[in-house]
Formats: C-alpha cells, sequence, structure tokens
C-alpha cells in the first residue's frame, strides 16, 4: 500500500500541476470577483498540496505489502476491460444486440468458463432481455449494425 | 395553518400521488431491486442507483424517484440477507451485520434473525420518514433565508465532511474532491460565459456529466474489482419456512431497546453530512455492545447486536434525504447520485423544490412510507425467492451487469462519448477502490463544483470581493468551522489518543 500510495501521490502532484497551469491561461479576476480561472487553479492547488502531503506521510511509513493480485485474476482483469473496449468499438458495426450476445458469451464462456448450454443461455437471456427493455420499451435508438438488431 | 395540519395537509398530498396504481407498482418495483441489490455481495446502493438510473428515463419524475429512493433504501434491508448467510456483506452499511448474523444463521437462527431485522428497519425506516416529513418543510422554510454565502459554505462543509470521514485517508478524500471539481469546470461556464478546458473538442464543450462517471466508477470499477477476486461464496443451508421466522420473547425482550436506539442513532447520523448509514450501523453495534445484557455473547450470535444497527442504517438512509432534499446538499455518495437523477429530470433539489413541486416532494416521501412496509413483507416471507438470487454465479451475474453499465451509459445522450468516459472511469474505478481512494468525494465535487463556484462568485460580488462575508456572517462561520473540524477531525483525534497515552 505503502508504494501505490507514492505512486498515487506523484500523480496527484503532476495532475496538480498540470491543472494550474491550465488555469493560469484563464483570467484569475475579473472586475466584480473571481474570474473564470480562480476555481480551477485553487482546485489545482489543493490536489498539488493533497499529493505532497500525501507523498510526505507515505515516504516516512514503514514498507508495507498488500495483498497480491493472482496472476488469474490479473488475467481476468485484463481479459475483461479489453473485450468491454472492443464492444464498444464494435456495437456501431454489429449492432447493440448482436454485439451483447457476443460479449456476454466471451466473458460468461471465455472468463468463466461455464459450459456451452449455460453460455449460450445466459447470453441469449441477458442480450433479448435488454434488447426489448432498452430498444423496444424505453426506445433507445441503439446502434442497428450490419444485422439490423 | 398550524404545524400538524400543514404536515397532515402536505402528507394527504403526498399519499395522493404515491398510491396511484403506477406509483405503487414502481415502488414495489424499486424496492424489489434494491433488496435484489443489497443482496448481492459487493454490489452495494450506489452501484445499484446509478446502474439502474438510466431504466428511468422517459418515465415520470415523481415515479422515477420514487423508483430510485425504493432502490436506496431496499438495499437496506436487502443487504442483510448475504451478511447473515454468507458471511458476505451485501452492502457498506451491512458489514456489521455479518458479526452477529452468520453466528446465528449456523445456530439455526436464521429466521427469527430476519424476522426481527425487517421489524426494525421498518421501525428505523419509518421513523426515519416520519422524522423526514416533520423536518423537510421546517428546513426547507429556513432554507430560504439562506444566502449564496451560506450556500457556498454548506457545499464545503459537505464536500469537507465526506472527504474527512467517509474514506480511510482524508488527504486522499481531499485530493479525490478536488479532482471532481476540476471535471466539474470543463465546459461552457455559466457564470462567467467562457470556455474551460475543453481543448477545441465539441464533446468536451457540454462538460463532463456525472453519471457516466459515476456508472464508471461505481458500475463497470465494481465488476472489475469482484471479476478479479472472484471468491466462491459458501450459501449457509438452513430452510426459512414461515414458522420458523417466529421469535421467542426473550428474543423480543432483548431487542426492542435495541431498535429503538438504533433507530434514533440512525436518523441523527444520517441527517449529518458525510457520516451516513454505515457509521450509523457501527455506532449502534457499539453502544449495544456496551448495553446489552448479555455482553458475552456478542461476536457469537447476539441478537440485539445485528437488530439495532440494521434499524439504525435504515433510520439512517431516511435521514440522508432531508439535507439532500431540503438543501439540495447531499452528504454520501447514494444520494449526491440521486442528486443528480433529480437535475437530471429538471427538479432541483433545495428549498424551492418544496415550493414549486410540492406533489413531487410529497409524492416521493409518502413513497418512502409505502416501500418501507413492501420491504417488512419481501423481506420475511419471501426470503428464499431472494436467496435464490444469490445462487447465481458471479462469472454470470458481472458480465450481466457490465451489459447494463455499456447500455445505461450510452441511452444518457444516444452517444457513443458517454460509453467511453464510462469505460475511463470505470478502468479508473477499479484502482480507486483497490487503493483506497474514496470516489464519493470526486462524485460531489463534479455534482455540487457548478453551484459552489456560482454562490462562490455571487458571495464576492455582493461584498465586492471581499472574503470576508464568508465568515463576517454567523452561519456561514459557522458552517465552515464545521467543514474544518471534520477535515481534521481524523488529525483531532490522533492528538487527542496521543495526549491520552501520555497521561496514563
Amino acid at each position: 500500500m505503502r508504494q501505490a500510495d507514492i505512486i498515487g501521490a506523484l500523480i496527484s502532484i503532476f495532475f496538480g500541476v498540470f491543472v494550474i497551469t491550465q488555469a493560469l491561461g484563464l483570467e484569475y479576476w475579473w472586475r466584480f470577483g473571481p474570474g473564470p480561472g480562480f476555481v480551477p487553479l485553487w482546485s489545482g492547488v489543493l490536489i498539488l498540496s493533497g499529493g505532497v502531503l500525501l507523498f510526505i506521510t507515505s515516504v516516512r511509513r514503514p514498507p508495507d505489502t498488500m495483498e497480491p493480485v493472482n496472476p488469474e485474476g490479473r488475467k481476468r482483469l485484463i481479459t475483461i476491460t479489453v473485450l468491454t473496449v472492443l464492444a464498444a468499438v464494435a456495437m456501431n458495426y454489429l449492432g447493440f444486440g448482436t454485439t451483447m450476445f457476443l460479449f456476454m458469451a466471451l466473458l460468461v464462456g471465455g472468463v468463466g468458463r461455464h459450459r456451452w448450454y449455460v453460455t449460450l443461455g445466459s447470453a441469449l437471456l441477458v442480450s433479448v432481455t435488454f434488447y426489448l427493455v432498452f430498444v423496444k420499451w424505453l426506445l433507445v435508438p441503439l446502434p442497428k449494425g450490419v444485422f439490423g438488431f | 395553518m398550524g404545524i400538524l395540519q400543514d404536515i397532515v395537509y402536505h402528507l394527504g398530498l403526498g399519499f395522493s400521488v404515491a398510491l396511484t396504481p403506477t406509483n405503487i407498482l414502481f415502488a414495489a418495483i424499486g424496492v424489489t431491486l434494491g433488496t435484489i441489490i443489497g443482496a448481492l455481495p459487493g454490489i452495494g446502493s450506489v452501484t445499484g442507483v446509478a446502474v439502474l438510473l438510466p431504466l428511468t428515463f422517459g418515465m415520470d419524475p415523481t415515479t422515477a424517484i420514487i423508483m430510485l429512493a425504493g432502490i436506496y433504501y431496499g438495499v437496506m434491508y436487502g443487504g442483510t440477507i448475504s451478511s447473515v448467510l454468507i458471511n458476505t456483506p451485501g452492502d457498506a452499511a451491512t458489514v456489521i451485520s455479518a458479526i452477529e448474523g452468520y453466528p446465528l444463521a449456523k445456530a439455526g437462527r436464521a429466521g427469527p434473525t430476519f424476522a426481527l431485522v425487517a421489524l426494525g428497519s421498518f421501525v428505523g425506516g419509518t421513523f426515519g420518514v416520519l422524522m423526514l416529513s416533520i423536518a423537510a418543510p421546517f428546513l426547507a422554510k429556513t432554507a430560504l433565508r439562506l444566502g449564496p454565502p451560506e450556500y457556498f459554505s454548506l457545499m464545503i462543509l459537505a464536500m469537507a465532511a465526506l472527504a474527512g470521514l467517509a474514506g480511510s485517508s482524508p488527504i486522499k478524500g481531499i485530493i479525490m474532491g478536488g479532482l471532481g471539481i476540476v471535471l466539474s469546470t470543463v465546459g461552457v461556464d455559466i457564470g462567467h460565459g467562457v470556455l474551460r478546458f475543453t481543448y477545441g473538442n465539441v464533446y468536451m464543450m457540454n462538460g463532463i456529466d456525472f453519471l457516466p462517471v459515476a456508472i464508471g466508477m461505481f458500475g463497470m470499477g465494481e465488476v472489475l474489482v469482484q471479476m478479479q477476486r472472484l471468491v466462491t461464496f459458501e450459501l449457509l443451508k438452513t430452510k426459512i419456512t414461515f414458522r420458523s421466522l417466529l421469535p421467542t420473547i426473550q428474543d423480543w425482550i432483548r431487542v426492542r431497546w435495541a431498535i429503538v436506539r438504533g433507530t434514533l442513532i440512525g436518523f441523527v447520523i444520517g441527517v449529518l453530512p458525510g457520516a451516513g448509514a454505515t457509521i450509523a450501523s457501527f455506532l449502534s453495534y457499539a453502544t449495544e455492545s456496551k448495553l446489552s445484557k448479555h455482553r458475552e455473547e456478542f461476536g457469537k450470535g447476539a441478537i440485539e447486536g445485528i437488530v439495532g444497527p440494521e434499524s439504525a442504517n435504515n433510520a439512517a438512509s431516511a435521514g440522508a434525504m432531508v439535507p439532500m432534499m431540503t438543501l439540495g446538499v447531499p452528504g454520501s455518495g447514494t444520494t449526491a447520485v440521486l442528486l443528480g437523477a433529480f437535475m437530471m429530470f429538471g427538479l432541483q433539489p433545495g428549498p424551492l423544490l418544496f415550493q414549486n413541486h410540492p406533489e413531487f416532494a410529497w409524492g416521493v416521501i409518502a413513497s418512502m412510507y409505502v416501500g418501507n412496509m413492501m420491504l417488512v413483507v419481501l423481506n420475511t416471507i419471501f426470503i428464499p425467492t431472494f436467496v435464490s438470487i444469490l445462487k447465481v454465479p458471479q462469472t454470470i451475474l458481472m458480465p450481466g451487469i457490465l451489459v447494463l453499465t455499456i447500455v445505461g451509459a450510452y441511452s444518457l445522450n444516444n452517444n457513443m462519448a458517454e460509453v467511453w468516459i464510462m469505460i475511463i472511469f470505470g478502468i479508473l474505478g477499479y484502482f480507486f477502490k483497490r487503493y483506497k481512494w474514496p470516489m464519493a468525494p470526486l462524485i460531489l465535487g463534479l455534482v455540487l463544483g457548478p453551484l459552489a463556484e456560482v454562490n462562490f462568485v455571487r458571495s464576492l460580488s455582493m461584498s465586492q470581493g471581499d472574503f470576508g462575508i464568508f465568515v463576517a456572517r454567523p452561519i456561514s462561520l459557522a458552517l465552515l468551522a464545521g467543514g474544518l473540524v471534520s477535515i481534521f477531525y481524523p488529525l483531532i483525534k490522533q492528538i487527542l489518543l496521543r495526549g491520552r497515552e501520555k497521561l496514563a
């Protein structure tokens, strides 16, 4: 946790400085009060000083260990994230229904390692239910894609 | 009109709205979904409200909020089920329930535990709503007299309290709050009429909406956390029949004051900014473990140690609606998301809500009485039904929720841009959760940021640029002092503890 906090603190410091430099490009004070740059500037200062404080307190803490991520878990995490991004890209081409069917099938069958009929069943159930609720009932114009659903 | 008549009149108005067939139906759907979400381990009230919010688009605003509020307080009931039966809390507010609940279930006493918890929750929830009905019009009337400096200070208090009390590290809370405010400044600056941080991007001109951020952090982020860990739950096999629900006379005697104390603690803590249902349940547990006549049974299945905290978290969830509805200032992540839902429907919470939309404000309040009654039935007779939902493996449930977050984010504006924002904050949310960066201050900063800025600018134009206006007005000063105390509270506590050690 200590190491993670130090990295988090450094990111905060970096981000705080970034916000401050960006906010300096906006007017700080107008004739009758704070300008558009006032709030962003001070939020940046808040983030920066928080980052500095966190850095100091974490560095002074004794080293510790965190519950490690098991390799299996890491693999699942990356697979799910990549699949989600791919699904968002594919939705415009394949359509919402088809994409979500494939997405569910890959997650349940591939990541969850369920039997083929459980995979197929849950993928069908989820994609059809969401299709009915969002497209038919709530009339959300979800991407149709080449197959028309 | 006298105060009592006033309340009776308004509640009458509220019930005439809440008791229409549509609103009864959606209150029932809300509390049922709430119970299910509560029962699912890892998925709590913030996630539930954020992920299911898109379902309410196109609904009548009153019906929509009745359903969303139902999800919120329904979670407080449902969370008990997984705490008792699988020793894993379904929501942060029911963490404490596993300590006494699981041993009770192992001893074959799950039935009476559920029955008494449902009763305590009902008393806590109903008392909370009753107090909300009494306090809301009062507070709303007082709040009408507050000016921009008071509002600004109030929002600072809310954010400071959440940053200081909600997470494990107040420093991280402050950084997250600052991050939320910065994100809220992206887009058109209403107060000044200029563009900020848009970098020529057309989408950024509309600003970063808090909803895809909330759905990402609390929905997708939570799914990632759960799927990475992927623990299998051992469901305790107990048969819950109607007869097994009946508590013994001794149980009744043991829990009656725990319910009363839990209810009072819960409501007060719920109203306070930053605290909320989780802290209320911990406080009630601490109280019961000190006052009980069966102290030796604590940790081994003392029924008052679960019924008290459960009454408290329900009273707190109703209490948390008080500042959110009357002042427009939420005190927790879930109420911040609810506030966002209000705004999405064009209803600005705050004192004017009760004046301009009384049928809405009172309709929602009245629906909470109805919903609590439904929840008692759901969480006693229908417990076996909810238990069967716990048998659905995480590896099927979590992908389903992921699909819901994608569809939900898309349907906010019928646009892929929101889906991308959702995914980015989903990935960030995973890291926030894993490395214990509290996300509620970020959401609160994002929701309250623009309002706080408008009131800040207005205050300073009132005083012609003099910052003294925030401390010269007594209410504003008191609110700011409260904010300072709550942010430094962990530090103050440490110093006091050290001082005591030195004395000893």
